[in-house]
């Protein structure tokens, strides 16, 4: 009898919820069958987003953990718009978040679903965010039992969403879809394998064998050593539980899934976090080998360089479930909210700035900025870049402060070349050197620029993803000011005032960290039509043919001094009292070792032999020291000057080197021999007397 | 030159080289000159840069100083290399050694100025006695005030206080203190934005670092 008028208030509950097609409200509670009863999901607000909705959902988790504040799921369900109550039901997509809970890679997923026309949830994992309880979130670092205990949670969790998901009128529960980045795509595939319920499965980032993965990333390093060291008996209890979760275990559903092409891997060649040999192993394990698609050139973190091209991939993937009346049409923005306008022209200057453009077009810039500190004017200049294709470009300046009036910089196509309105040095010799600046660059600063400019390109695929950040508002006409998020009003802000028809920038003024000026921009064009003799360096100037290999390398060593102020932060001071040893001279003449974060270099033996083990030992550091030395400061002396520095330093050579002691002379070709340097090295040593006549 | 980031490859080296002084510098990847050096025999010596660009008919200046740390013993023999070898440019030294001689020296390639501890010179502030410096404008002057407010007292740890901003440049590159009694160097690298005396200090031991090299030397033969 009581079970009799349970029934029968759970159905009156169950009409009596609101089934509104995507019109769901704050408070609005939607009941859940699941296999193991029923559960009520909470409507707690939403976000109305351009194209689509943000629902924030709460419900129970699926397990008990005995944590209180795990106990409880919060979720975002991303519903496109426009859905209609008499739409075909649609596919829905699980997306799970990276092993540190990050959220925003998960909501740019949603979001580009979501412009696709599928419904998609992600939910914060446990441990994470709100659900992170009193204990430290590093514990789960480094103790593996929390970690086993937030796994098989996440995985409750998984099934909870996908009953709620179910249970949802807009949604085919036949066509739900689950994806995932890094420890989200592991467990992506481990859920497609072991859940009849997922239809569609997209594992980016991810590979099999989950013990060897945590043994060999560093994100996980402290959990490594804690299993490590762990007694026997509990440490091989840990690893049999770690197992349970590997992907490698259900290899004939996630076959099944494949064979139909419903199971699709996106990796980094380079992944520097899941080996590639676990990749392989996964994908073999899926019948998958011959379909991995790799990002070539790229690793765990610069794969963000491919994040818009994933991201369209995975959305195609799953929308291959949608009905054919639901494919939606390409938008077409025509009246853009002001944050898009934002993201679009950052982006069309990062396209400037970082992209080839087509055949028989260019990429052209051309702006004065007036840059003012603390009211003071700094810089009054004009710039103006022009990029072709096959590695062509130029960029003039005029006015810019201790280069002389006009500079430039360029590479016509066959020669590099840089100066000012005194003298032009044009790498024309030695002829066989047919690289550009770019062959010197150091790749982690390339890399990053890409991982760069690819989250800037996903952003513009989802531009209202960017409120996180930037407050965008138009203000005037045609004017629109654009805020830091965090910043309180009247401090940063860039202030753009845009033509007519909005589709391109005249002026920006700003003030950014006490630094505020005017940008009055004549031209930001994309793929514009490419004017003669663009990149040929400027006429009528004194021209010095120089070495080509020498002006990239002046070019390269600026750009890099450039990336290392942008991309690399000091490293924390460590004081230490006890020399521990790095490496040793192979040839038994020197070592290296580290004092807290300081280096000491002990050298012993002939002149040769000391000059052999210094080069050995420090090989690294002596390349980018002559790289800064020799290029960098050689660079902007021949700015200035208007000698080619390296001239001067073969000058200086000839006529110190009767005076310098053999003994001097035969170290430094051994350390330059070791280092892989000739004659730079010797002028380095030369150049770095002017440099410490200023320095010490 | 903080400013272009050789900071980021500062490595202190030790030098023992076949049938020469062992010593050490303060130095960068790659150089095997010095402009701030100490040798076995606890001679120190430290330079300045002047101007006097363009005199380059001589032994360059950094391996000026490594052929010192490599021959002298004391202030004397070091004195009698800087002169009797060609130099180039302009450049300020201050050399000291265990006995507790120091001078101070204004070397061009023609033409050698050397102060004796205590010896006033127009273009300095009050130099107090057994002291010599070499420094510039108003720092030279807080220099002058700060040494002669310690004086008797000053150890390491006061000297890396007294040559804080303003006496070290914007610009300070390294610093390097002394103590030729006990081969001890107090050290400190600029920082990516923070000039060296902005910076926590290292101490290292030459004799220490030999005694190491050489243990390690003979377990490897062992």
């Amino acid at each position: 009898m009581k079970n009799r008028l349970l029934h029968t208030i759970t159905l009156t509950l169950l009409f009596l919820t609101p089934v509104l097609h995507g019109g769901y409200n704050t408070g609005d509670v939607i009941k859940v069958n699941s296999k193991d009863g029923t559960f009520e999901c909470q409507v707690k607000g939403f976000v109305q987003q351009n194209g689509y909705r943000i629902i924030h959902l709460v419900y129970p988790s699926g397990s008990s953990s005995k944590i209180p504040q795990t106990e409880t799921i919060y979720a975002k369900l991303f519903l496109p718009d426009g859905i209609k109550p008499d739409d075909p039901k649609r596919p829905a997509v699980i997306s799970l978040p990276i092993l540190n809970g990050d959220e925003n890679l998960n909501s740019l997923v949603c979001a580009t679903l979501s412009k696709k026309g599928i419904i998609s949830i992600m939910f914060t994992l446990p441990y994470q965010g709100e659900r992170k309880p009193p204990v430290s979130q590093r514990q789960l670092e480094f103790e593996p039992s929390l970690f086993i205990s937030a796994l098989n949670q996440t995985m409750d969790d998984i099934s909870r969403t996908i009953d709620l998901l179910s249970n949802l009128p807009e949604v085919d529960k036949n066509k739900i879809g689950i994806t995932g980045i890094s420890l989200g795509g592991i467990l992506s595939a481990t859920v497609a394998g072991k859940e009849p319920r997922i239809n569609r499965a997209a594992v980016l980032l991810a590979g099999g064998n989950l013990l060897k993965i945590i043994h060999h990333a560093k994100e996980t390093s402290l959990l490594s050593s804690a299993i490590k060291n762990m007694p026997e008996s509990e440490r091989s209890k840990i690893i049999d539980k770690i197992n349970e979760f590997d992907p490698l275990n259900y290899s004939s559903q996630l076959r099944k899934l494949a064979s139909d092409n419903r199971l699709i891997m996106l990796n980094a060649a380079q992944d520097e976090v899941i080996p590639r040999e676990c990749t392989i192993e996964l994908a073999k394990a899926a019948g998958l080998e011959k379909s991995v698609i790799w990002f070539e050139g790229l690793g765990h973190y610069t794969a963000m360089a491919e994040l818009p091209r994933a991201l369209n991939i995975v959305a195609d993937f799953f929308a291959k479930d949608l009905p054919p009346q639901l494919i939606p049409s390409q938008p077409s923005i025509k009246n853009p909210k002001p944050v898009e306008l934002a993201v679009s022209t950052f982006q069309q200057l990062l396209t400037i700035l970082t992209t080839e453009p087509e055949k028989d077009s260019c990429h052209f810039f051309k702006a004065d900025l007036i840059l003012t500190n603390n009211n003071k004017p700094v810089i009054n200049t004009s710039v103006q870049l022009t990029v072709g294709p096959d590695g062509k470009f130029a960029l003039l300046g005029k006015d810019l402060p201790n280069t002389g009036d006009a500079i430039g910089i360029g590479h016509s196509g066959s020669f590099p070349w840089f100066g000012n309105n005194r003298v032009i040095f044009s790498g024309k010799k030695p002829y066989y050197d047919n690289t550009n600046f770019l062959a010197y660059l150091d790749k982690q600063y390339i890399l990053r620029i890409r991982a760069f400019v690819g989250a800037v390109g996903a952003i513009a695929l989802v531009p209202d993803l960017a409120s996180k950040w930037i407050k965008a508002e138009q203000e005037g006409e045609n004017i629109l000011k654009i805020t830091e998020q965090s910043q309180r009003p009247g401090n940063d802000y860039i202030r753009i005032k845009f033509s007519k028809d909005w589709n391109y920038p005249e002026y920006a003024e700003f003030n950014i960290n006490n630094s505020s000026g005017l940008l009055k921009i004549y031209a930001m064009r994309t793929n514009t039509m490419l004017p003669r003799d663009s990149f040929v360096p400027p006429q009528g100037n004194r021209i010095l043919e120089v070495s080509a290999q020498d002006v990239n390398r002046m070019v390269a060593a600026v750009a890099n001094f450039a990336g290392e102020l942008l991309f690399n932060n000091e490293a924390k001071k460590q004081s230490g009292t006890e020399l521990k040893i790095e490496a040793q001279d192979p040839a038994g003449h020197g070592v290296l070792c580290s004092l807290g974060d300081k280096k000491i270099l002990i050298l012993d033996g002939t002149p040769e032999e000391m000059g052999a083990a210094h080069g050995a030992l420090l090989k690294q550091q002596v390349a980018k020291l002559v790289e800064r030395v020799l290029y960098g400061v050689g660079a902007v002396d021949s700015f200035r000057s208007g000698e080619w520095f390296i001239e001067t330093m073969a000058n200086i050579k000839t006529r110190t080197e009767q005076f310098i002691p053999k003994r001097f002379i035969e170290e430094c070709y051994a350390l330059a021999d070791s280092a892989a340097y000739q004659d730079g090295m010797f002028f380095t040593q030369i150049c770095s007397q002017s440099v410490f006549t200023a320095a010490v | 030159m903080r400013d272009i980031g050789l900071q980021n490859y500062a490595v202190v080296t030790v030098f023992i080289p076949e049938g020469k002084n062992a010593w050490m510098t303060l130095s960068y990847a790659g150089f095997i000159g010095t402009v701030t050096a100490m040798n076995e025999k606890g001679l120190a010596i430290g330079e300045m840069g002047g101007r006097g660009e363009g005199l380059w008919d001589g032994l360059p200046m950094s391996l000026l100083l490594r052929e010192i740390m490599e021959k002298a013993s004391n202030v004397e023999e070091a004195l009698k290399i800087i002169q009797t070898t060609p130099r180039t440019c302009e450049y300020y030294y201050v050399i000291s050694d265990k006995s507790g001689e120091l001078r101070a020296l204004h070397c061009l390639p023609d033409k050698i100025t050397i102060l004796k501890p205590g010896e006033q010179h127009p273009l300095l502030p009050p130099v107090p006695e057994d002291t010599v410096f070499v420094s510039g404008d108003e720092r030279a002057k807080v220099l002058s005030e700060r040494l002669r407010e310690n004086f008797g007292k000053i150890d390491a740890q006061k000297m890396i206080e007294i040559i804080k901003r303003p006496v070290a440049m914007k610009s300070n590159l390294h610093n390097a203190i002394f103590c030729p009694n006990t081969l001890d160097m107090w050290f400190a690298d600029a920082g990516k934005t923070t000039p060296a005396c902005d910076e926590p200090y290292s101490r290292v031991n030459l004799a220490e670092l030999i005694d190491f090299y050489k243990k390690l030397k003979t377990a490897a033969k062992n």
